[in-house]
C-alpha cells in the first residue's frame, strides 16, 4: 500500500508559509498600524517584510543544515537536553496560546456577522472539533490543502477589492513620512507580530521532497504576504482615512460592508466574505494545531504526530473563553502568543543559528 | 515468512491436482466424478486409424464452445482424414501423440496440459480438450465460441462527435477495440485470473515505454492480494482494491469508450480490462481525470474551453445550493437585496415548514424519483417522469406546502449533478448534499463553510495508487502544467506533454518539429532532458 508518505513539495511549503501567516492577524493590523504611524504604515511593512525576509532565510538555512530534522530534532543536536525542554514548552505553549487567540478572535467575527443567537461555545467547538479531523490528517494533507483553500478564498476577495476602488479618496494617504527613527524602531514589533507564522519553516522544512532553491520559494511567499498586506492597508486607509481606521475593531472586514457591487445578486457580500475568511482562520488554526502536534509528539519520542493536537484541545477551548470580550481577548492571549512567537521565531532560531556556525568551525577545526 | 507459505499453498495444490491415467476409461471416469449432475458437459468417444485402434474422447462444454469448429476441424480431421492416410507403423507408434497435435488438427491455438484438474478448468472456459488413450498429456484446443453482444453504442457515455464503438461483456473483444487504437509493441498485455470460482479473466494493459513501475506494481500486488470466490462486475474489483474504500468518491474512473481507455494509456495510466462487464477500469483516477470526458478533446477547444468551466461551475451548484438556500432563508435574508429577499418572503408565506424540512421534502422525493426512474425504463419510466415533475411539483406548489423558488432549486440542483461526466462523483456529492444541508440548518453559512472545510480535508487526503486525489489542484505552484488540461482546455498543441501528476519520466507527446510559437522555457527545457534518456 502506498500510504502518506508525508512529502511535500516547495510550492506546498511556501503555500504552508503564506497560510500559516495569514490568519486573524491581517484583520486588525490596518488599525494598529494606523494607530501608531497613520499612512507610514506601508514603510512599515515594507521595513518588517525585509526583516521577516532575513528571519526567513536564517530559518531556512539552519533547517537545511539538518535533512529531514525538525526543529526539535535541531535542539537535540545543538543544545542541552533541559534548554532543549524549555524551549520544546515555550513552542507548545505558543501554539497553544495562538490557537487559542484564534479561535476566540474567529468565533467573536462568526457570531457577530453570521450567527447572531448562537452560543459562541457552540461556534468554538465545532471549530475545534472540525480542525482537529484536518490537523489528525498530517502535514501532507494540509499543505495540499492551502494551495486549493488560499486561491479560493483570496481571489473572490480581491475581485470584491476591485469594486470599492472608484470609491478611494487617495488623498487620505496624506501626510506621509511623518514618523522618526525612534517610532520605526519602537513600532517595528507591531509588523513583525503580524509576520508570525513564517516559523513553520522550522518544522515543514523537514518534510520537503526536494530541497533545492527552497529559500526562493520561502522568500517569494514573503513578498506575496508583504504585497498583500500593503494593499489592503492601502485599501483600508484611503477608504476610512486615519482617523476612522483607527477606531475600527477588524477594518478588513468592515471595508467588505461598504462595498456595493453593481448589478450582483447579492446585496450585503459582507457574509460572503466572512464565509470566504471562516475558509482561511481555520486553515491558519489547523497549521497550528498541525504544528503543536508534530512538537509536541517528537518532544515525546513518538512515531505517530499526527494525532497530538488532540490533548491540546481542552487547554485551547478553555484558555479561548477565558477573556470577557474581545478587546480583553486581544489584550491577554494574543499578547502571549505574539510574546511566545517572539521567543520561537526570532531568538530560539538565531540562538540556534549561531550555535550551529559555531559548532560547525569547531567540528572543522577537529578534522 | 509469507514468502515461504505461499510457497508451501502452491505444492499444497500441486498434490490436490490430479494427474492423469494412462487410461482413457479411467481418465473419463475421474472427470465424470468431478463434474457430476453437469448435465452441459458433453463427452464424445471415437476410434482413430484406418484400423480403428486408437481410441480418444473429446469433452467440452455444450453452448461455450464453436461446435462447428470442433466437429469440422477435430472429428472430422481425425476421424476421417486420418483414416485415408495410410498409417506407417513405425511413424505411428508412440508418435500418435505428436502426430495428432502437429499434423492433423488444424487449430490455431493447440497446446498440452499435464494434469486432469487444469483440463477440467479449460472445459469450463469453453475449450476443448482431446483425450488420448496410452497417453499422460491431454490435448487443449481453444474453441470458444458463445453467442456475444455487438459492439453498439455506450450508453452511459454518447458523444455528439466522435467513435461510437462501446465496450461489450467479452474480455476478448474489449481488447481488441483498445488495441485497435494502439499499434505499437509497447502496449502490454497481461492475463490474471480472479475469484476461486468464478476465475474472472482481469487483462491489465499499459504502454511499457510511458507507464510508471510503482503503480505498475502496485497494481499488480493488490490485484493479487483480492481474494474472493466471484468477480461480477468491475465494480468489485474496483472496492477490493482502491485505497480508501470508506470515502464516497470513486478513486479508480470507469468507462464503456475504448477511445477514452486509448487516451488513458496513452497518458501512461493502466487499464483493468474485466471478463463479463462492459466497464474497463483506468488507475490512477484524480478528481480532475474523473470530470474530464472524451468529447472534450473532439470538439474544437474554445467550446471545450467553456464547457470545462461551466463543469467546475456544476459541481459547488449541486453540492451546496439547497444547503445555501436554507442557510439564507433561515439566518442571512439581508445578504440578498431587498426586493428578492421580500419576494423570497412572500412565496415562502404558505408554506408550513421551515426551509430545512421544506428542502429536505424536495430533496428526498427527488432522489427517490431518480431511483425509480433508473431502475425502470421505457413507458413506465415516462410515466414516473411526468408524475414526477410535472404532478408532484406543480401540485406541491399549488397546494403550497413548498414554494416555487425551492422546486427551482432543486431542479438546478439535479441538472448541475447530472452534467458531471463521473456517476461516482455525482453520488459522492448527492450525499455530501445531504450532510451540507444539514449543517446549514444547524450553524447556517459557517456551517456550510465548515463543511466545505472537512470535504475539501477529505478529498485532498486522499490518494489513488499513490497520487494525490486533488492534484494538479493540491499542488498548484509545482504542477502547473497540469493545468491545461485541468478547469480549462487548452488547444491540443499546447499540450505537447504528457501530465506531470503521474510522475511519469517519458512525457514527450507531441514531437518538438510539430511547430508551436508559444510553449513555456521550462517544458522545452525538460523535452531536452527526455530526448536524452
Amino acid at each position: 500500500m502506498i500510504g502518506n508518505n508525508d512529502k511535500i513539495t516547495k510550492g506546498q511549503n511556501a503555500g504552508l508559509i503564506i497560510g500559516s501567516v495569514f490568519g486573524v492577524g491581517i484583520l486588525s493590523l490596518p488599525s494598529d498600524l494606523a494607530k501608531d504611524f497613520g499612512s507610514d504604515g506601508i514603510m512599515m511593512l515594507i521595513i518588517g517584510s525585509v526583516l521577516t525576509i532575513l528571519l526567513v532565510m536564517i530559518h531556512t538555512k539552519l533547517t537545511l543544515k539538518f535533512t529531514g530534522k525538525t526543529v526539535v530534532e535541531i535542539m537535540d543536536a545543538l543544545i542541552p537536553k533541559p534548554i532543549g525542554v524549555l524551549f520544546s514548552i515555550i513552542f507548545i505553549l505558543f501554539y497553544i496560546f495562538s490557537a487559542a487567540s484564534v479561535v476566540r478572535i474567529s468565533s467573536e467575527i462568526v457570531k457577530m456577522f453570521l450567527l447572531q443567537n448562537t452560543p459562541l461555545e457552540v461556534i468554538i467547538i465545532t471549530m475545534l472539533i472540525s480542525n482537529v479531523y484536518i490537523a489528525r490528517k498530517g502535514i501532507e494533507t494540509i499543505a495540499r490543502l492551502v494551495q486549493i483553500i488560499f486561491p479560493l478564498a483570496i481571489i473572490p476577495f480581491f475581485i470584491l477589492l476591485l469594486a470599492i476602488v472608484p470609491d478611494l479618496d487617495f488623498t487620505n494617504i496624506y501626510p506621509i513620512f511623518q514618523v522618526g527613527p525612534m517610532d520605526i524602531a519602537k513600532g517595528i514589533k507591531v509588523v513583525m507580530f503580524s509576520f508570525i507564522g513564517t516559523e513553520i519553516i522550522l518544522i515543514s522544512t523537514a518534510y520537503l521532497n526536494d530541497t533545492k532553491k527552497v529559500l526562493r520559494y520561502n522568500i517569494l511567499s514573503v513578498v506575496f504576504l508583504a504585497v498583500i498586506y500593503i494593499t489592503i492597508f492601502i485599501v483600508v486607509l484611503t477608504q476610512f482615512g486615519r482617523i476612522q481606521t483607527m477606531d475600527l475593531l477588524w477594518p478588513t472586514l468592515f471595508l467588505m460592508k461598504t462595498v456595493d457591487v453593481p448589478g450582483t445578486f447579492l446585496e450585503n457580500v459582507d457574509g460572503v466574505v466572512i464565509g470566504l475568511w471562516t475558509f482561511l482562520t481555520l486553515q491558519s488554526l489547523a497549521i497550528i494545531l498541525m504544528q503543536g502536534s508534530v512538537i509536541l509528539s517528537k518532544s515525546l519520542k513518538l512515531k505517530e504526530t499526527n494525532f497530538m493536537s488532540m490533548p491540546l484541545l481542552p487547554i485551547i477551548y478553555i484558555l479561548a473563553l477565558v477573556p470577557e470580550n474581545i478587546a480583553a481577548a486581544y489584550e491577554y492571549i494574543g499578547l502571549f502568543s505574539n510574546y511566545f512567537g517572539t521567543a520561537i521565531a526570532i531568538v530560539i532560531p538565531i540562538l540556534l543559528f549561531s550555535i550551529s556556525l559555531f559548532k560547525k568551525k569547531k567540528g572543522a577545526n577537529k578534522a | 515468512m509469507k514468502r515461504k507459505d505461499k510457497e508451501k499453498k502452491d505444492q499444497k495444490q500441486e498434490e490436490i491436482e490430479i494427474p492423469i491415467s494412462k487410461d482413457l476409461n479411467d481418465n473419463i471416469d475421474k472427470m465424470k466424478e468431478i463434474l457430476t449432475d453437469c448435465d452441459d458437459v458433453i463427452y464424445r468417444e471415437f476410434n482413430v486409424g484406418k484400423r480403428q485402434n486408437y481410441r480418444f474422447a473429446i469433452v467440452y462444454v455444450d453452448g461455450l464452445v464453436d461446435k462447428k469448429l470442433v466437429s469440422e476441424y477435430v472429428l472430422e480431421s481425425l476421424m476421417q482424414v486420418a483414416r485415408d492416410e495410410i498409417p506407417n507403423p513405425r511413424m505411428v507408434g508412440n508418435n500418435l501423440y505428436d502426430l495428432s497435435k502437429e499434423g492433423n488438427i488444424p487449430i490455431t491455438e493447440v497446446k498440452d496440459l499435464k494434469c486432469l484438474k487444469k483440463a477440467i478448468d479449460s472445459v469450463l472456459i469453453g475449450e476443448t480438450i482431446v483425450l488420448l488413450d496410452g497417453f499422460k498429456e491431454v490435448l487443449f484446443i481453444s474453441s470458444r465460441g458463445w453467442p456475444v453482444r455487438g459492439i453498439s453504442e455506450p450508453v452511459t457515455e454518447s458523444v455528439t462527435r466522435g467513435p461510437r464503438d462501446g465496450f461489450t461483456e467479452t474480455g476478448k473483444v474489449n481488447t481488441t477495440l483498445i488495441r485497435r487504437r494502439i499499434r505499437d509493441p509497447q502496449l502490454k498485455l497481461k492475463y490474471k485470473q480472479i475469484g476461486v470460482k468464478s476465475k474472472t479473466d482481469v487483462a491489465i494493459m499499459y504502454l511499457d515505454d510511458v507507464v510508471d513501475k510503482n503503480i505498475l506494481e502496485e497494481v499488480n500486488k493488490r490485484l493479487d492480494d483480492i481474494k474472493v470466490d466471484a468477480i461480477l462486475e468491475s465494480s468489485f474489483i474496483e472496492q477490493l482494491i482502491e485505497d480508501n474504500w470508506l470515502s464516497p468518491f470513486p478513486q479508480i474512473q470507469d468507462t464503456e469508450r475504448p477511445d477514452s481507455v486509448a487516451a488513458a494509456l496513452y497518458e501512461g495510466r493502466v487499464a483493468l480490462v474485466i471478463d463479463n462487464t462492459p466497464f474497463v477500469l483506468l488507475l490512477p483516477a484524480t478528481w480532475n481525470t474523473l470530470l474530464q470526458a472524451a468529447e472534450d478533446y473532439y470538439g474544437r477547444w474554445s467550446a471545450a474551453f467553456i464547457v470545462r468551466m461551466i463543469r467546475y461551475v456544476a459541481v459547488p451548484l449541486s453540492l451546496v445550493l439547497p444547503a445555501l438556500y436554507i442557510a439564507i432563508t433561515s439566518y442571512h435574508p439581508g445578504m440578498l437585496p431587498t426586493q428578492l429577499a421580500l419576494y423570497l418572503a412572500a412565496t415562502r408565506i404558505d408554506v408550513p415548514f421551515p426551509a430545512f424540512i421544506e428542502a429536505f421534502i424536495m430533496e428526498g422525493t427527488l432522489e427517490i424519483l431518480q431511483e425509480a426512474g433508473t431502475r425502470i425504463s421505457g413507458p413506465i419510466g415516462t410515466t414516473i417522469g411526468i408524475v414526477g415533475g410535472l404532478v408532484i411539483g406543480q401540485a406541491a406548489v399549488e397546494a403550497g406546502i413548498v414554494s416555487p423558488f425551492m422546486i427551482i432549486i432543486v431542479a438546478l440542483t439535479t441538472i448541475a449533478s447530472f452534467s458531471l461526466p463521473s456517476f461516482g462523483i455525482a453520488a459522492g456529492i448527492r450525499l455530501w448534499r445531504f450532510i451540507l444541508m444539514v449543517l446549514g440548518a444547524v450553524l447556517g453559512f459557517y456551517g456550510i463553510v465548515l463543511g466545505l472545510m472537512v470535504l475539501l480535508t477529505h478529498l485532498v487526503s486522499l490518494k489513488s495508487f499513490g497520487i494525490p486525489y486533488m492534484e494538479p489542484y493540491s499542488n498548484i505552484i509545482n504542477d502547473f502544467y497540469d493545468l491545461k488540461d485541468s478547469i480549462i482546455r487548452v488547444p491540443h498543441k499546447f499540450m505537447k506533454l504528457r501530465p506531470k501528476y503521474l510522475r511519469i519520466k517519458n512525457r514527450v507527446r507531441m514531437d518538438n518539429s510539430q511547430k508551436v510559437n508559444d510553449v513555456s522555457s521550462e517544458s522545452e527545457g525538460e523535452n531536452k532532458d527526455d530526448r536524452k534518456q
